[in-house]
């Protein structure tokens, strides 16, 4: 029962983590590795401005995310627009190149001692089971009709050159995969309740969520629906768009690329911050190898997501979230890691474009 | 090919060539200094190399090392095996004895120390494997591992506990102790092992590990971690109001950690850790020279009075052989530091009863320095359980370990 | 007075025979991986995986019986342990590559990479047989008994480098036969390849498998340096160094891999006996990760094909290529282009 709290804190962080991956992916066409030592950069950043500067969680966090979004666009600009036309795998191996940088820097300005984080995890909020399970229904249906809401929208905002494309689909798409993820996570909850007998021996036998848990997932879904209003609401979110569905003919028509790539390396970057945020304050205290230690499992949530849509990523970063911290049910924690790749290496041999794809539909149409 | 190659051979047939430069008796005496600066270890380093460097600083101050100046050889081993054994490559030529090595390094330079006839101390390493495998150009002048064990059971047991749950990072360091504490809870005092909980280090969180831990209603929970995922683990057991005991291994017993922990209740947690002899005189002269050479206090719960004792008892040891070659020094660190002989707290009383031709038996501010003459294991480390009140570790009583529990 | 410490270091002949030592197991594992992917377009991000594999196999056949508390202990001779390594890793490279290899662009080097540490964490959790986190703090070498240690150290280097050598002349044997001009084929264009008759699953295979065997082979030298044999000696870190290694050495340049091991392991040695005052510290930890990430993102940027290029290599002989030659000729002119593209074929041939 717990357990899927836990699971959607950790998966609603990996979420923040992962679209900004995902972004740079899409339009960038590369796995950048280097973005979990951007996630470090945001987190260390956050915790200076805290305890140097002496500013509120919040506002540090914003200027972190600022911060760290402008090197994003200058590491775009400089690091990666001049190797751009020698492939994905010269793009990925600067990324592994600059992932050492960033790291090597970060140890020589910060230190390898461990960093705390001052800041609380917050009081606890208790619920009953019906009430969290309640809440749980009312935040599908909140989302069912937001989501249809936006996809209505979204297809009459839609451009005709790009739709029957991923971009198309997108928003479609990412409704159907919200109510299917929130209504997975309730189905676990209620599969959960019925077998918690062992587990749960905290002071009650509800649930209890911390209020910065609960920030946490509210902030990433805010953020990560943001983006998706801002992908299918705004000119610049369809200029994007069209940039990552075919480049050549985005700049034919016009399209400023380079400002859209811009853009992309800032939200992507900022979002990794963000994630880097409240990973320190989850953890409490950081150390440098902070950024490797989170690429894998942004690495894994993004290829499970697939190629699609920003909602089939963030589904695929919070089931992830779900799997890990649930899975410790049945099984042992030790394995958590060799079950984590197991499912990643299946995935990949049976659905390589991911689980959320429209990719090769979209190919396959074209 | 050719091109790449003979440069190549070159320079390894040039390297033989140079081969007997660094051999000569008289510059200063070389003591390395191996240990995690970064990595890991990184939170032990710079207060390890403070009282390495107070040990320095005392044998230079009272004459160095037969008319020979003392100096430290300070190595990183990026508290990986690998890197302590690359780092010892670096050095093992210049250096006339080693110190400071961890767990990990330990265990990788067990056959090379050996093999080279290098004395080597091992200041703060638990590994079990230790308990068998050095005596003789390894000694250990810390508590194994197996002591942490049996202590965190005899605190259980004399607490009155039945059912103890674990939760335990799978690393040397953390595992070591963990696992000798199971096996005499359940074989020699017949506690009950609730859940076992295992974990990789280096994750977001431990909410999942931590509430199976303290699942099925356990008297304590003994969380064996480093401080990195010990800091998100009692941040977790207080947000989500846990009540059962915690018994830490000794990675936990340290600052940050005591900070994390200090609105809990006192007596929480259990502790136990090795502890330093305050009241011996060479306490007093150890922090003083802590105070000249790195400019501030000692701190308690690094190791740093093994550090400074590992290099003290080495240079008593090469006065005593009057040579500073390895056979000779190990030769001479059983009756330096065991009875009989005249009891000596300092450096400098030390080397004055040698020049008498007396037998010397020295105690540091670590305290009483017995070892094994079969394993250069301490006969009896002395072991004081801790308390966390305002927000540090703090002793509260020196306790004897119960050797019916020995394994 | 601490660097002059550190200079005299350089004076130390067990010094320079170690790193020469790691220099030439590197190189032996740089060019298999050059093999593999500069020739064979496969971007293997696990290789350290079958070094854990053949390392593990070695150890627990060659350890003597009842040294360890471990279940399997049969104390074989060390020809036999390398036999058992190489055969082992062979076996495990096969069943990875089966599936893996089925897996194109990123995806291979995702997966490698998964499986790589799928393994370190059985090392750590399959106690019974790898001694868990402890590992083994002992490894038998050979001639032993034959040699007092200084001797014996100047004959393992002696070995390590006639291994590498060995691997050279392997390689070089590779690139100029059909094999290693198929190879290059298949990765520069693999349809054209495969209307040219190559059958690529299997060459592809036949590939992964090759350089498991001799990453197999190359294991017990590396525990002949080390000595010493536990889960945190496989971490990622050995793949990222080969590979920088062969980046800026010159990817599909056969004698590039071992300039840029030697380029690269000379540099960061030398920078680790460099012994600084704790407050630069930090900054000199900091050089490792720097200079490796700079090395990287400056090759690609302004020297893609690395020091030695693939041209270097093959330029002669694509020049006598025939049409008998087959596949080779078909792509020879393709082959004077940067190499780097890895598996961008796909795009190119739109």
């Amino acid at each position: 029962m717990q357990h899927v709290v836990f699971g959607l804190t950790t998966g609603g962080v990996l979420a923040a983590a992962t679209v900004g991956f995902a972004l740079i992916r899409q339009t960038e066409n590369f796995l950048h590795i280097a973005h979990g030592q951007v996630l470090a950069l945001g987190a260390y950043l956050s915790i200076i401005l805290i305890t140097n500067g002496g500013l509120n969680v919040f506002v540090a966090g914003l200027v972190a995310m600022v911060l760290t979004g402008i090197l994003g666009v200058a590491l775009g600009a400089v690091v990666f627009k001049p190797v751009a036309d020698q492939g994905g795998n010269v793009l990925l191996f600067t990324s592994i190149g600059l992932a050492f940088v960033i790291y090597g820097a970060i140890i020589a300005t910060f230190g390898t001692v461990l960093r705390k984080v001052p800041v609380g995890l917050g009081s606890r909020i208790e619920f009953s089971v019906t009430e969290f399970v309640l809440v749980l229904a009312l935040a599908a249906a909140l989302a069912t009709l937001v989501g249809w809401m936006l996809a209505n929208r979204a297809r009459r905002a839609e451009h005709r050159e790009v739709a029957g494309t991923w971009a198309g689909l997108w928003a479609a798409r990412g409704t159907g995969l919200m109510l299917a993820l929130i209504t997975a996570a309730v189905l676990v909850t209620f599969v959960l309740a019925t077998q918690s007998d062992g587990f749960g021996t905290g002071s009650h036998n509800g649930v209890d969520i911390a209020t910065s848990e609960l920030a946490m997932i509210l902030m990433s879904l805010g953020a990560v629906l943001s983006l998706q209003f801002f992908l299918s609401l705004t000119r610049m979110g369809r200029w994007l768009r069209a940039a990552a569905s075919n480049p050549s003919l985005a700049a034919v028509r016009g399209i400023p690329v380079r400002v859209v790539s811009g853009v992309v390396w800032f939200i992507g970057s900022a979002l990794a911050a963000m994630a880097g945020v409240m990973i320190a304050v989850r953890r409490g205290g950081v150390t440098t190898p902070l950024g490797w230690e989170n690429i894998l499992v942004i690495l894994s949530a993004a290829v499970l997501g697939g190629t699609g849509s920003i909602m089939g990523v963030m589904a695929a970063a919070v089931l992830l979230g779900l799997a890990m911290d649930v899975s410790a049910l049945w099984i042992p924690t030790a394995y958590r890691l060799v079950v984590a790749f197991g499912a990643l290496i299946l995935v990949l041999l049976v659905r390589p474009e991911g689980l959320f794809s429209t990719r090769r539909r979209a190919e396959q149409a074209s | 090919m050719r091109r790449i190659f003979l440069p190549l051979l070159a320079i390894v047939v040039l390297g033989g060539v140079v081969l007997s430069c660094g051999d000569d008796d008289e510059g200063p005496v070389k003591l390395g200094f191996l240990a995690g600066l970064s990595g890991d270890y990184s939170e032990w380093g710079p207060p390890s190399q403070d009282g390495a460097e107070a040990a320095i600083g005392v044998i230079n101050d009272n004459g160095g090392i037969l008319g020979r100046d003392a100096e430290l050889v300070v190595q990183d081993n990026l508290s990986t095996p690998e890197g302590a054994v690359t780092g010892y490559n670096r050095i093992r030529e210049e250096i006339d004895a080693l110190g400071g090595v961890e767990s990990d390094g330990a265990v990788a330079l067990l056959g090379t120390v050996a093999e080279d006839e290098m004395p080597t101390m091992c200041p703060a390493c638990g590994t079990t494997v230790l308990d068998t495998e050095g005596g003789n150009y390894i000694w250990r002048i810390t508590a194994s591992d197996t002591t942490y064990g049996i202590i965190s059971a005899q605190l259980a047991r004399d607490a009155g506990y039945g059912r103890v749950n674990m939760l335990v990072q799978q690393t040397e360091g953390t595992e070591s102790p963990a696992n000798v504490f199971k096996d005499v809870w359940e074989n020699k005092i017949g506690g009950q092992i609730g859940e076992d909980v295992r974990f990789n280090p280096g994750l977001d969180s431990y909410q999942a590990q931590v509430e199976q831990a303290f699942s099925g209603d356990p008297d304590a929970v003994y969380i064996g971690a480093g401080p990195q995922a010990g800091i998100p683990i009692l941040r977790e057991y207080i947000a989500r109001g846990y009540t059962a005991a915690i018994l830490v291994s000794p990675d936990l017993q340290v600052p940050d950690i005591a900070e994390v922990a200090s609105e809990l209740p006192t007596g929480r947690i259990l502790a136990a850790q090795v502890t330093d002899d305050f009241g011996s005189p060479a306490y007093a002269e150890f922090a003083a020279a802590h105070q000249e050479y790195a400019g501030k206090p000692p701190p308690t719960g690094f190791y740093e009075t093994n550090q400074f004792d590992q290099y003290i008892v080495l240079a008593l040891a090469m006065t005593a052989a009057e040579s500073t070659d390895g056979p000779d020094v190990a030769a001479q660190i059983y009756s330096i530091v065991n009875a009989p002989g005249t009891k000596v707290y300092t450096y400098a009383d030390g080397v004055a009863a040698l020049e008498r031709g007396e037998q010397i038996d020295y105690d540091g501010p670590s305290g009483s320095i017995e070892l094994h003459t079969s394993t250069g294991n301490l006969v009896s480390p002395k072991v004081a359980v801790n308390h966390i009140v305002n927000g540090s570790y703090t002793e509260r009583e020196v306790i004897e370990l119960d050797a019916s529990l020995g394994r | 007075m601490n660097t002059l410490a550190a200079i005299s270091a350089l004076g130390s002949p067990t010094f320079w025979m170690s790193l020469f030592m790691l220099i030439g197991i590197y190189s032996a594992v740089t060019m298999l991986l050059n093999v593999e992917a500069g020739w064979g377009g496969m971007w293997d991000l696990g290789i350290v995986g079958l070094l854990a594999i053949g390392s593990y196999t070695y150890t627990i056949v060659t350890n003597p019986p009842g040294e360890f508390d471990v279940v399997y202990s049969p104390g074989w001779p060390v020809w036999a342990g390398i036999l058992a390594a190489m055969a082992t890793t062979g076996i495990v490279a096969f069943l990875v590559g089966l599936p893996a290899l089925r897996a194109r662009r990123e995806y291979f080097l995702i997966i490698t990479f998964a499986f790589a540490e799928v393994f370190r964490q059985l090392a750590i959790n399959v106690r019974d047989l790898t001694h868990g986190t402890v590992g083994f703090n002992s490894v038998a070498r050979p001639f032993e008994s034959f040699f007092e240690k200084d001797a014996l150290r100047g004959v393992l280097l002696a070995v390590t480098w006639a291994a590498a050598l060995l691997v050279y002349a392997l390689t070089r044997r590779i690139s100029r036969s059909g094999y290693g001009r198929a190879l290059r084929a298949m990765r520069d264009n693999e349809p054209v390849a495969l209307s040219l008759g190559i059958r690529v699953s299997w060459l592809r295979l036949q590939t992964f498998v090759l350089v498991g065997v001799a990453v197999g082979g190359v294991a017990p030298l590396y525990l002949w340096w080390l000595r010493y044999v536990a889960p945190s000696v496989f971490e990622p870190q050995f793949t990222f160094t080969a590979w920088t290694a062969l980046v800026l050495g010159g990817i599909a340049s056969r004698s590039g891999a071992v300039l840029g091991v030697g380029v690269l392991l000379l540099f960061t040695e030398l920078v680790e006996l460099i012994d600084v005052p704790p407050e630069f510290r930090n900054v000199h930890v900091a050089v490792h990760p720097l200079a490796i990430g700079l090395l990287l993102v400056l090759v690609l940027r302004f020297r893609p094909e690395g020091l030695l290029s693939e041209r270097g290599t093959f330029g002669a002989r694509a020049r006598q290529t025939t049409a008998l030659d087959g596949a080779g000729a078909a792509v020879a002119s393709r082959l004077r282009r940067l190499s780097l593209r890895g598996d961008s074929g796909k795009e190119e041939s739109s």
